[in-house]
């Protein structure tokens, strides 16, 4: 047994590995279950046939994805959150000799003392997970990540942040989303554990409030909107999570706004900005975001690349270059050689994210296709989402285009006050007049109480386009 | 004289939404969008600082925050 799996022994079996709401699993019974259901996998089913793991953060998901390393399948996360006919494209893609479990099948089968043989074991070189993201084609797009990205990732992601041994991990992400690789990996890696917020806390903000309440988190991993959303709990505080001191951030930008509130809540806690693609394995560089950082950065900075990979800006797009870098999309060879090239370790990934390196920081700059072309302007949307996100008393800004006909014919910006203040969408318009050119300008500024987001915690920008596109109800005079 | 319990959700519902919004007693909160999911839970402290009720998680799933007239039966301790 070597790398990854070895690391995951190393736990103390009565350690506690995962926690959901009542229920709880020591790392011996995720050692155990998962050798009996890679026994049982490693007999049924080709070798690199994917093991599809349902369900919504159950303790058998973690005893599924374990199982299939160790049977030496490539395992396909699906949340039941997801929409059917997403699920369904996905399950087209894994083939007819993919496995599908779901939690009820995987206590069934992982019983009994059986033990896969240990060659069966998956080999750095194959595929570990395949992570489905959204492709602009609508289809999603299956990313293979194999053994050695995931190591690699787990050693240095374990040995940058002070996540020390045995500690309990927010896991907020659902599985289907790679932010939660990071979680689950780190608390397993070390012998930690997974302390699993579900959706139906998450849409309930009492239940929400209980369940951190109980928590007693030491690492938090989340998108930055949850933290937000988390933040507009009063009790959200030491003195509910007194020993909560490390905040691990990903998967959207992180506002300075937001570490301000988190150090005021949690004196002393450490936070962390990280940045990478699903395709570079969940994130390729990390800063420490300290009060010197806050006083200089305005907008925050990525940090600084893994030291055996190289980040570099090319013609204003960020590439990856390095050992995290995945094989490319299941089953999609043209779409693969788009954007990555080259071999591992020194594969490359153009990742359609704008940025610029300022005094030898890295910054994002938005996506690149949230750059659109507005009566012949290149106008970037999260630039002007910046500048609105600047004014007095706004707390968050999103910007999208308003198409009719398949043309952008003007900007929408959606914007979310501060706590307490009162904001007008036409004194908003005359503020950005001092900082925009007139090209720029949103035509239709909406005030909102709150962004909506989506089921992996990130702001739900299709669901506002669908208002900007749904036929127009005549405000009221 | 002192703002009605009404009056005085009513006013801070239009503070959370920081707009000025026209809906009726009975309108649903969330599902109009009047007061998005996430700051329920001001609303939730709201109620309990000024009259002194405390809701549960239960009282959200079974509705007892969903509308103003809700709300005000809830202060009552009206059943749902």
């Amino acid at each position: 047994m070597t790398g990854l799996l070895a690391r995951i022994a190393e736990a103390d079996p009565d350690a506690l590995a995962h926690e959901h709401r009542a229920r709880r699993m020591t790392h011996g019974e995720l050692a155990t279950r998962s050798d009996a259901l890679a026994a049982a996998l490693a007999r049924s089913g080709q070798r690199g046939a994917p093991v599809v793991v349902r369900g919504h953060k159950q303790a058998e998901m973690l005893v599924g994805f374990v199982a299939a390393i160790k049977a030496g399948r490539p395992y396909v996360p699906i949340d039941d959150g997801l929409p059917a006919a997403r699920v369904e494209s996905i399950l087209r893609r894994c083939g007819d000799g993919a496995t599908v479990l779901g939690p009820d099948d995987i206590a069934t089968l992982a019983v009994g003392d059986a033990r896969p043989p240990a060659s069966a074991a998956l080999r750095p070189d194959e595929t570990v997970y395949i992570m489905f993201t959204s492709g602009s084609t609508g289809e999603p797009k299956g990313v293979e990540i194999s053994l050695a990205n995931l190591a690699g990732f787990v050693d240095w992601a374990a040995a940058v942040h002070p996540v020390g041994r045995g500690r309990r991990f927010l896991n907020q992400a659902p599985f289907s989303f790679d932010l939660s690789v990071m979680d689950l990996y780190l608390a397993l890696a070390t012998g930690g554990a997974l302390v699993c917020i579900d959706r139906a806390m998450i849409e309930n903000p009492l239940e929400l409030r209980a369940a951190l309440a109980t928590a007693d988190l030491e690492v938090w991993v989340s998108t930055p909107s949850f933290a937000e959303m988390c933040l507009r709990d009063r009790t959200f505080s030491a003195a509910r999570l007194p020993r909560l001191d490390t905040f691990l951030f990903c998967g959207e930008t992180l506002t300075p706004a937001c570490v301000r509130g988190l150090h005021a809540r949690f004196p002393g806690a450490r936070v962390y900005n990280l940045y990478g693609p699903t395709e570079a394995t969940v994130a390729v560089t990390s800063v420490l975001v300290d009060d010197a950082m806050l006083a200089r950065w305005p907008v925050l900075p990525l940090g600084r690349p893994r030291p055996d990979t190289r980040v570099f800006i090319d013609d204003g797009e960020i590439v990856i270059e390095g050992p995290s870098v995945s094989p490319g999309y299941r089953g999609a060879p043209e779409l693969t050689a788009r954007v990555f090239a080259g071999d591992p370790p020194r594969r490359r990934y153009r990742t359609g994210d704008a940025g610029h390196v300022e005094d030898g920081e890295l910054f994002f700059d938005g996506r690149i296709d949230h750059q659109i072309k507005l009566f012949g302007h290149r106008i970037e949307l999260d630039d002007i989402a910046a500048n609105i996100a600047a004014l007095a008393d706004v707390e968050q800004a999103v910007v999208l285009p308003v198409v009719r006909d398949g043309r952008c014919e003007a900007l929408a910006a959606f914007v979310v006050a501060r706590d307490g203040a009162t904001l007008d969408g036409e004194a908003l318009r005359e503020q950005l007049r001092a900082r925009l050119p007139a090209y720029m300008l949103p035509r239709d500024v909406h005030v909102l109480a709150g962004l909506p987001m989506t089921v992996n915690g990130k702001i739900d920008r299709g669901q506002l386009a669908a208002r900007l596109s749904a036929p127009r109800v005549a405000p009221a005079q | 004289m002192p703002d009605s319990p009404r009056d005085q959700i009513h006013r801070f519902i239009v503070e959370l939404a920081g707009e000025e919004l026209s809906f009726g007693d009975d309108d649903n909160l969330v599902e109009r969008g009047l007061v998005q999911s996430i700051r329920l839970l001001e609303l939730v402290d709201f109620v309990a600082d000024r009259f002194g009720v405390e809701a549960t998680a239960d009282d959200i799933y079974r509705g007892r925050f969903a509308s103003v007239s809700a709300i005000l039966r809830f202060i009552a301790g009206d059943p749902a």
